[in-house]
Order: structure tokens, then C-alpha cells, then sequence
């Protein structure tokens, strides 16, 4: 029973994917039911509020006629009051007054209650008049004393009970105007009450059956819609199933496939399509398809083709990864069209040939190979044809003819020899025995050169196992011949040359025969005539022992020895390891005669030999000669000593005795024996000093100068300490020497320069270091009294003076000493000086630099 | 008393011994020095002194002056043999030599000289040395007594 409004809802659902409009639908469901529960409600309150104000009113009735019952229930208590005080001639004062008060207080009330209604109120305000009327006719007689009746009284009394009946008659009045009132609001009440229900359900049951109507309409729909839900979700789940179906199947193909669309975009790409090019999936779609190929033109002129004609079959192309490897490619693509028959795009698939293309690269590579070596091959080489015509040749071949290779491809293999039959016939040797070996030929060249050959040829067959042609390679043998005579006269010369040498050489075997001699050995041992080497040479039947030569055989390396052949001359053998042509091993053996050598050189060692001994003896003789003056030494320093000693004791000894008996002249010449003994003493000193000096050895140090000069100054201070001298010292280095012997020399140049500025205050003495000719010399100068240079060459000598012993003492031997000295440090000493001004001594300890140049004490350093 | 010894000269010199008694002499101590002529004199003294030990404790020179040059027994000889000899070695030698040579130094001490002095040739010179050697050896250094070094000797020979 589909409705028009099914229908509708039909239509709707068909078109319904859009869920706004739903959501809408919904809203429109929830909004009718809601506004019309408004209403109903709305209408409801007025009605209930109707309700209550009509039972509000009643009640308000009530409450009047309430009140009023009060009020005169009051009035009667002030009335009964006064009738009790009129009866029992007792004032009801207190009973008089509650009703006063009440009546005061319901008066108010009651009129603010029929405030709104202006007749009750008129009738009420009557009513309190009379009574206030009434109250002051009671209230005379509330004043009344007990026991007096009074006229006035009575009057009162009838004039209260007219009051009286007059309120009674206004409060009827009024109470039964109330009571009409209260009657039609009563009234009214019910009538409200009896609307409010019918009115509430009669909407409600209304309502509620427009609700009920609307409610099942959209349930219908919405369960229409459902069910139209779910039968589109179970056809898009079939949908999707399939269409995962197909995707599977296109990610499984290993071939790359792609989707291109009119403008040249990939729109969709598989997993091979990444994998070949080296992208993600979200970074093809949407790029240019040409981007990924080495040909990007190649590749976009191949779409449009398809575009154009609807389908591509094997477009050859070149896909490239990103790490730069190019996959070769054949495309197949068609385009593929919407339901409306339009193109939509370009469904490519590209089978990946690369395989293919390898095995023709390689295939290409090998036969360039082939042909690089053959083409490499230094020998001319030709393939022949049945009939005898050139078919292919390499490079040699163009050579030795002197064509090029179209002219000799071809053309007759014969007419290039020497003799074209020869080669006929041996071509034709091939084709029937199969193959040639050393087959001698001539090439002639074009410009005429003749080349002679040796062929080497077989036949070649096709994969049906057919002879096609010959193989034919050249060995080209001119070299060859010319390079065997070239060793023929190599060798000749050789063989002059070995014969003119004036040593010998032989060759020898392992069994001792001499296969080759020179010259010089045929001239001095004769001929060898097959004899082994000792049969010939020393008449031998057995090798020699000693023969060091066939040790070269043993050890495998070279030889030298002396030699005395068998024509007693002395030989310097070289022997050498040596191989024959054929590879056997000989010995070459040189001989130089070194006779004459020999002999020089036995001389030679005899005169050394002699030269040692007369060394020895010498040696044996100066040492000798420097006991004998050790002992001399020892003798002087001692047994020369001991008288001297005595001398002196006794002279001294005597001077002491002999004081008293002594008179000056004797005194004086005692005085005289005992400076004669000191000055012996003196003498005998430097002589051991000097001696000594002679055989000491030295023991060279670097000695600081500095240091040891100012040493030696300061030893000698106490002997000058009455005399003013300056000193001026200015820097010293380093030197290599006996620090010992140093001192000596320093204390000995020291002394004589204090001793001969004696005359002089001050004296100066100067300890310095000058260069000259780029040498350090040191130099003592003094300002004293110096010497003639007449005289210099006596200064060093021993026992010279150039002064006189009265002047100055001294042994004359201090100089000498540090001239021993200096000359054993293999250094040299002068002195310049001039009479009255004074002297200098110098003294360099090497001829050459001082060798230990340590570095310069600063001046008056510690 | 009449035995004691302060000095024991060895000189073979008669000229060096008058000089060096006469030295000696200024100093008052001639009375105590006894005089032997060679190494063998000086030796045989010593041992007979040694002898005498037991009865008389002082009986020991108080220093020993040695010259180098003496016939028979050589000075370096009689220094070993007082330097080795348990009782004798404890005397103070003194060597007086007109030797300069740096050997004989060298030896003398090796073998324990107490000092070694060179004789110089100026007698005043010679007298002042003599002087000094005598108060030094005689008056300021301090020797052990006989019985002492007896009594350290027979420890010494207990503990070996």
C-alpha cells in the first residue's frame, strides 16, 4: 500500500544521501509535538487560573459572611452585657469591653474585605453607625450605679432595643447579600470547574491524537530510510570487496602500472610503480608522467599517442629509480572512458625488459669483443668463401696488402701472393682436408714489399653444421728470420769480444767438461778436446777437493776465490751460476791474473809488519827512557831534598846558637846560605813541576775560566792585601781543558803580573777575552814595569830571566810552565810588552775554535 | 814512670833526627821520645812494649811519627804492621815525609794513617809544625787506655 507519500518518501530516500536534510526532518519531528504540548498547556493554566480566582471568590464570600457572624456575635456579647448589667444591677464592664474590641476589630476587617464591593460597603458603614448609635445609648447604661434605676434608663433601654433591631435588620441585609453573592459564586465556580476539565481533555485528547498521527508518519520513514541504508551499506561493502578485489590484483602485478589522465597527471599508480621509480605513491599521483623517464618527450609523445588512437602496444621507454638505475620499459596502454562514454584517462602498463635488453647488451659486448680481438691479432687473418673470395679481414690483414678492407672483401684470396697457385691450393687443401699447418706463403704488398708467412687455417661451419668458408690466419715469419740472423751476428761479435778480453772465461758443466773457452783461457790452458776440466788442466783423473767453482752449483750463487793455475801464475776467480739456451744449468767462470797484485801486495804487509816492530822498539824504548826520568824525578824530589832540608835546619839552628858570639857581617851571610836554600827549593819545585808536566795526562773538562780566575785572585789576596790592586776581569767563557793545568797557568801569569806591578799604585791587571782572526784568545795584561820586545823570544825559555834577581825573585821557570801547558792543551801563548808601560800575555788553548762553546757566565756572577 | 814513651820517632836520617829533636827540644818533650832507625827498630820496640803491657799499663807511645824512606822495612810496610796488630793500632802514626808523591798519600791513608804531614824545607817552618803536632797529638787528642781497649779487644774476639 504505497502512498503518494510513500512514493515521495521513496523518491526522497533515492535521492537522500545528504544528511542535512535528515538532521532537518528530525528537527521538524521534535519542534510539532512540542508546540502543540505548549498550547495544551497554555490553555490548561488559563483555564485552572480561571478556576482558582472563581474559588477564590468563594471562599472570599465565606470569609465575609465568617466575619460578620463574628461582628454580631459581638454586638450581641456588648448587648448581653448590658442587658446582665440591667439585670443584675452589676456593670459587665470586662465582658462589655471584649465585645467593644472585637466588634472594632471584625469592623475592620469585614470592611477591608468588601472593599471591593461599594453596596456592602455602604451597608456595613450603616451597620457601625446604628451600632456606634447603640453604643452610646449602652453605654449610659454601663454607667450605671448600682441600685438606681433611672428613667433615663428605661429610655435608654427602648432606644438601645430600637438600635438594636435596626442593626439586626442592616446585618440581615447585609448577610443576605452576601449570600447571594456567595450563591453566584458558587456558581460560577462549578461552571469554571466543569469547563477546565472538559477543556483539558478535549485538547488533550485532541493533541494527543494529532501526535499519534504525526509519530507514526516519521516513524515509517524513518524506518523506510533505514532499511534503504541498509541496503545501500550491504551494496557499497559488495562494492568495496570487489573493487579491493581488483586492487589486489592490480598491486599484485609485477609489471608498474599507471593511470594517467588528460593533462598528463599519474592518477593512480601500484606498488610496482613506486618500487620502479623510487617514489611513494603520494608523491606520483598528481605529478607529470614524463618525470620519471630518461626520455620525458619520448614518454609524453606515447600517452597522447594513446589518447589519440586509443591504444599503445610495445612503446620502448626508460624508467629511472632515483638512485639513478635505468629500467628499459615497453609500454602497452589504452584509454579507459566513464559511463558516458568519454575518455577519462590513460590506463599504462609497462613490462620491464631490461632482462632482454641485457642479454642483447651482452650479447653485443661479445661480439665487439670478438671482433676487438681479432681485430687486435698483430697476424693477418681472412675468412674465404667456397669460391675462394674474401669475406671478412681484421686490420693486420689491410696492412700487410696495403688495401683497405672493402677492397680486399670480395675479391680473389690469391691475388695477393707472391704465387697465386700456391695459395689457391692451399685454400682448397682447407676445404677438403679441413685444416693447414705452416702453409709458407709470400704477401705482396702494394707498395711491393714482400712479406713471408706461414698459414694456419681451418674451415668454419654454420649451426646447421654446413662449411661456410675458411679461417685463415698469417704468422708473419720476417721478423722472425731476421731476428735469427741478428742473434748469429750478436753472438759472432760476442764471441770477439770475450776473445779479446785479458781475463778468461770458460763455461763449464755439471760433469766437468768445458763447453765453451775464450781466447786467452786456450792460450794459457790449452784446448779443452772433450777432457774434463781436472784431466786437462792438472793431468787429474778425480775432481779436485778444493775446487770452489762447482760449490756455485751446490749453493746456487757466485763465487770468489784466488786461484794459482796450473802455470803458477795467481788467479781471481768470479764464478757464476750460468744457463745455457736449453735452460740446462753451467758455471761461467772468469779468471783475472792477478800475479803481479799478489806479490805488490806481499810486500806491502812485509814492510808493515817490519814497520810495527820498529814501532814496538821504539815504543819500548821511549817508555824506557820515560821510566828512567820518573825515577829522576823521584830522585830530585827527594834525595835532592833532604840535604837542602838539613842545610836550611842547620844554618837556622846555628843562626839561633851562634846569636850572642855572631857579629852582623857573620849573621848576615848565615841569612845568605838560607835564602840560597829557599831559592834551591824553589828551583828544585818548578823543575818537578815541570817534569811533570811532561808525562801527566790530561784530563780535558770544560772549565768555566770566570770562575777560576776569580778562585785564583782571591788565593792570592792575602799576599797583596798591603798593595792596591785592581782587578778588572771582564768575561770568560767556557773552555776545554786540564782545569788543574789551568789553574797553574792562571796562578802562574797572576803571580808574575803582581809581581812585576809591584812598583806601581795601583796596579792594574787586566784577565780578558779578545777575538782575533775570528778565534777567542784570553789575555793577561798588567800595567807594571813590562818588557823590551828586543828580548821576547827569551821569555818562555827555561831559567830565563830578563830581570835581575835583585829586582825581581823568581826561578824563571813559571813561564815556561804555562808555555809546557798551553802547548800540550795543543793551543799557543805570546806576550807583547813594552819597557815601563807594562805586559801582555796571551793565550789561545786550541789552533782552532774552543770546542765546547757552553754559554757566557755574565760579568760578576757567583 | 821512668818508661814512658809520648813520642816514637822513625828516622833513618841522623841529620833529620838531630834537626827534628831539636825541634822537639824547644818544646820540652826530649825526655819522652824514643828513636828507631828502621822499620825493623821500630817494630821489635813496639812489641816489646806490647809485652810489657800487663805490668805497665802506659807503656804504649802516645803517637808514632813515621818517615816513608827507611831501609829494611819500608815506612809503608811498618804502618801496616802497627795498623794491623790488635793492640798497636790504636797508637796515632803520624807520617813525616819529605815525599810530595800523591801514592804514597794515598796508600798511607788506605792503610789508616792518622795524618800525614809533608817536612818543609825552611827549618822555621818545620820547628812551627812540630809545635803544633805535639800539642795536638799529645796534649789535645784523647786515647783509649791499655786495659780499655784489652777489655774491647776480648768482647770482640767473644762475639765473632
Amino acid at each position: 500500500m504505497p502512498t503518494d507519500s510513500d512514493k515521495a518518501g521513496a523518491a526522497k530516500i533515492a535521492g537522500m544521501v545528504d544528511p542535512h536534510l535528515f538532521r532537518r526532518l528530525m528537527r521538524r519531528a521534535f519542534l510539532l509535538p512540542f508546540v502543540l504540548m505548549l498550547f495544551l498547556a497554555g490553555v490548561l493554566v488559563w483555564q485552572v487560573q480561571q478556576l482558582i480566582s472563581s474559588m477564590e471568590w468563594l471562599d472570599h464570600a465565606d470569609q465575609v459572611l465568617e466575619h460578620s457572624r463574628l461582628y454580631f456575635r459581638y454586638m450581641v456579647d456588648m448587648e448581653t452585657a448590658a442587658y446582665s448589667t440591667i439585670a443584675s444591677g452589676i456593670v459587665s464592664r470586662d465582658e462589655y469591653a471584649a465585645g467593644q474590641t472585637g466588634v472594632h476589630v471584625e469592623f475592620d476587617t469585614l470592611r477591608t474585605l468588601v472593599a471591593d464591593n461599594a453596596q456592602q460597603g455602604r451597608r456595613l458603614d450603616n451597620i457601625q453607625r446604628v451600632h456606634h448609635e447603640w453604643e452610646q445609648v449602652a453605654a449610659t447604661i454601663m454607667q450605671f450605679d448600682q441600685g438606681i434605676r433611672t428613667p433615663s434608663r428605661s429610655v435608654s433601654l427602648l432606644g438601645e432595643k430600637q438600635l438594636m433591631d435596626q442593626t439586626r435588620r442592616l446585618q440581615t441585609e447585609f448577610v443576605n447579600a452576601e449570600q447571594e453573592l456567595r450563591a453566584a459564586r458558587l456558581k460560577r465556580s462549578s461552571g469554571t470547574r466543569r469547563n477546565v476539565l472538559g477543556a483539558a481533555m478535549g485538547l488533550t485528547l485532541l493533541i494527543g491524537a494529532m501526535l499519534a498521527f504525526f509519530t507514526r508518519n516519521q516513524i515509517e520513514t524513518l524506518s523506510r530510510l533505514f532499511s534503504a541504508a541498509q541496503v545501500e551499506a550491504v551494496q557499497r561493502t559488495a562494492l568495496r570487496k570487489a573493487s579491493l578485489y581488483s586492487r589486489s590484483l592490480l598491486e599484485a602485478s609485477l609489471d608498474p602500472l599507471v593511470t594517467i589522465s588528460r593533462n598528463g597527471k599519474i592518477t593512480d599508480v601500484n606498488e610496482a610503480t613506486e618500487k620502479v621509480t623510487g617514489f611513494s605513491r603520494d608523491r606520483l599521483i598528481g605529478s607529470d608522467f614524463c618525470d620519471y623517464f630518461t626520455e620525458p618527450e619520448k614518454a609524453r609523445q606515447g600517452y597522447q599517442q594513446v589518447f589519440e588512437a586509443g591504444l599503445v602496444r610495445d612503446y620502448a621507454l626508460a624508467i629511472r629509480h632515483t638512485s639513478g638505475q635505468v629500467v628499459d620499459v615497453l609500454y602497452n596502454a589504452s584509454v579507459f572512458r566513464n559511463q558516458q562514454g568519454e575518455i577519462e584517462g590513460v590506463f599504462a602498463a609497462a613490462r620491464d625488459i631490461t632482462a632482454r635488453k641485457q642479454a642483447q647488451d651482452a650479447l653485443h659486448k661479445a661480439s665487439l669483443y670478438t671482433r676487438g680481438l681479432l681485430e687486435a691479432s698483430l697476424d693477418p687473418l681472412v675468412t674465404i668463401a667456397r669460391d675462394g673470395k674474401i669475406t671478412d679481414v681484421n686490420e693486420a690483414t689491410e696492412k700487410v696488402t696495403g688495401l683497405a678492407r672493402d677492397r680486399l672483401i670480395g675479391s680473389d684470396f690469391s691475388n695477393y701472393f707472391t704465387e697465386p697457385e700456391k695459395a689457391r691450393a692451399g685454400y682448397l687443401q682447407v676445404f677438403a682436408a679441413g685444416f693447414v699447418r705452416d702453409y709458407p706463403l709470400a704477401i705482396r704488398h702494394t707498395s711491393g714489399r714482400i712479406t713471408d708467412v706461414l698459414y694456419n687455417a681451418t674451415v668454419f661451419k654454420n649451426p646447421q653444421g654446413q662449411v661456410e668458408g675458411v679461417f685463415a690466419a698469417a704468422r708473419d715469419i720476417t721478423e722472425r728470420k731476421r731476428a735469427q740472423e741478428a742473434l748469429l751476428a750478436e753472438r759472432q761479435r760476442f764471441s770477439d769480444v770475450l776473445d779479446k778480453l785479458p781475463v778468461y772465461v770458460v763455461l763449464l758443466t755439471p760433469d766437468y767438461h768445458a763447453p765453451f773457452a775464450n781466447r786467452f783461457f786456450l792460450d794459457r790452458f790449452g784446448q779443452a778436446d772433450g777432457k774434463r776440466c781436472y784431466e786437462f788442466l792438472f793431468g787429474r783423473t778425480e775432481p779436485c777437493e778444493i775446487c770452489e767453482t762447482y760449490k756455485v752449483l751446490e749453493k746456487g750463487a757466485p763465487q770468489r776465490w784466488k786461484w794459482i793455475g796450473p802455470d803458477g801464475r795467481h788467479y781471481d776467480i768470479y764464478d757464476f751460476p750460468f744457463a745455457d739456451t736449453d735452460g740446462s744449468p753451467l758455471i761461467m767462470e772468469m779468471g783475472l791474473d792477478i800475479t803481479e797484485q799478489e806479490r805488490a801486495e806481499e810486500e806491502v804487509r812485509t814492510l808493515n809488519a817490519e814497520l810495527e816492530q820498529r814501532v814496538e822498539d821504539r815504543t819500548k824504548e821511549l817508555q824506557a827512557v820515560n821510566k828512567e826520568l820518573e825515577a829522576f824525578n823521584y830522585a830530585v824530589a827527594h834525595d835532592l831534598r833532604a840535604p837542602l832540608r838539613h842545610i836550611h835546619g842547620f844554618s837556622e839552628i846555628l843562626t839561633e846558637e851562634a846569636k850572642p858570639v855572631l857579629d852582623e857581617s857573620a849573621q848576615r851571610h848565615l841569612q845568605l846560605i838560607g835564602e840560597s836554600v829557599r831559592h834551591m827549593e824553589q828551583l828544585l819545585e818548578d823543575l818537578l813541576s815541570l817534569s811533570r808536566l811532561g808525562r801527566q795526562e790530561l784530563s780535558k773538562q770544560a772549565c768555566g775560566l770566570q770562575s777560576l780566575v776569580e778562585e785564583v785572585v782571591n788565593s792570592l789576596k792575602p799576599e797583596i792585601k798591603d798593595r792596591q790592586v785592581e782587578w778588572r776581569i771582564s768575561d770568560l767563557p767556557f773552555v776545554e781543558c786540564d782545569p788543574g793545568l789551568m789553574r797553574q797557568v792562571i796562578t802562574n801569569l797572576l803571580t808574575n803580573a803582581l809581581k812585576f806591578t809591584r812598583p806601581r799604585q795601583p796596579a792594574i791587571i787586566e784577565i780578558g777575552q779578545q777575538m782575533i782572526e775570528g778565534q777567542p784568545v784570553i789575555f793577561v795584561r798588567d800595567n807594571g814595569v813590562g818588557f823590551s820586545m828586543k828580548y821576547v823570544d827569551k821569555l818562555f825559555g827555561l831559567f830565563q830571566r830578563l830581570h835581575r834577581q835583585q829586582d825581581f825573585e823568581g826561578t824563571g821557570v813559571g813561564l815556561a810552565i804555562v808555555q809546557r801547558i798551553i802547548h800540550r792543551h795543543g793551543g799557543l801563548v805570546w806576550a807583547e810588552g813594552e819597557l815601563n808601560k807594562g805586559a801582555t800575555f796571551y793565550f789561545q788553548l786550541h789552533s782552532g775554535a774552543v770546542e765546547t762553546e757552553a754559554p757566557r757566565i755574565p760579568e760578576h756572577a757567583a | 814512670m821512668k818508661n814512658v814513651v809520648e813520642i816514637l820517632l822513625v828516622e833513618d836520617n841522623e841529620k833529620d833526627i838531630e834537626l827534628a829533636l831539636y825541634a822537639l827540644r824547644s818544646e820540652n818533650l826530649v825526655n819522652q821520645i824514643h828513636v828507631a832507625r828502621d822499620g825493623e827498630e821500630a817494630l821489635q820496640f813496639l812489641a816489646q812494649r806490647e809485652a810489657e803491657l800487663a805490668s805497665n799499663q802506659s807503656v804504649l807511645p802516645k803517637v808514632i811519627l813515621l818517615d816513608l824512606k827507611l831501609p829494611k822495612v819500608d815506612g809503608i810496610q811498618v804502618l801496616r804492621q802497627i795498623k794491623s796488630s790488635p793492640v798497636t793500632k790504636f797508637i796515632p802514626v803520624v807520617v813525616l815525609t819529605s815525599s810530595k808523591e800523591d801514592e804514597d798519600m794515598v796508600n798511607s791513608y788506605r792503610l789508616g794513617v792518622n795524618s800525614y804531614l809533608q817536612k818543609p824545607v825552611n827549618f822555621e817552618q818545620f820547628c812551627k809544625m812540630v809545635k803544633q803536632l805535639g800539642l795536638y797529638w799529645l796534649v789535645v787528642n784523647r786515647l783509649p787506655t791499655a786495659s780499655a781497649v784489652q777489655a774491647e779487644n776480648k768482647v770482640a774476639v767473644s762475639q765473632h
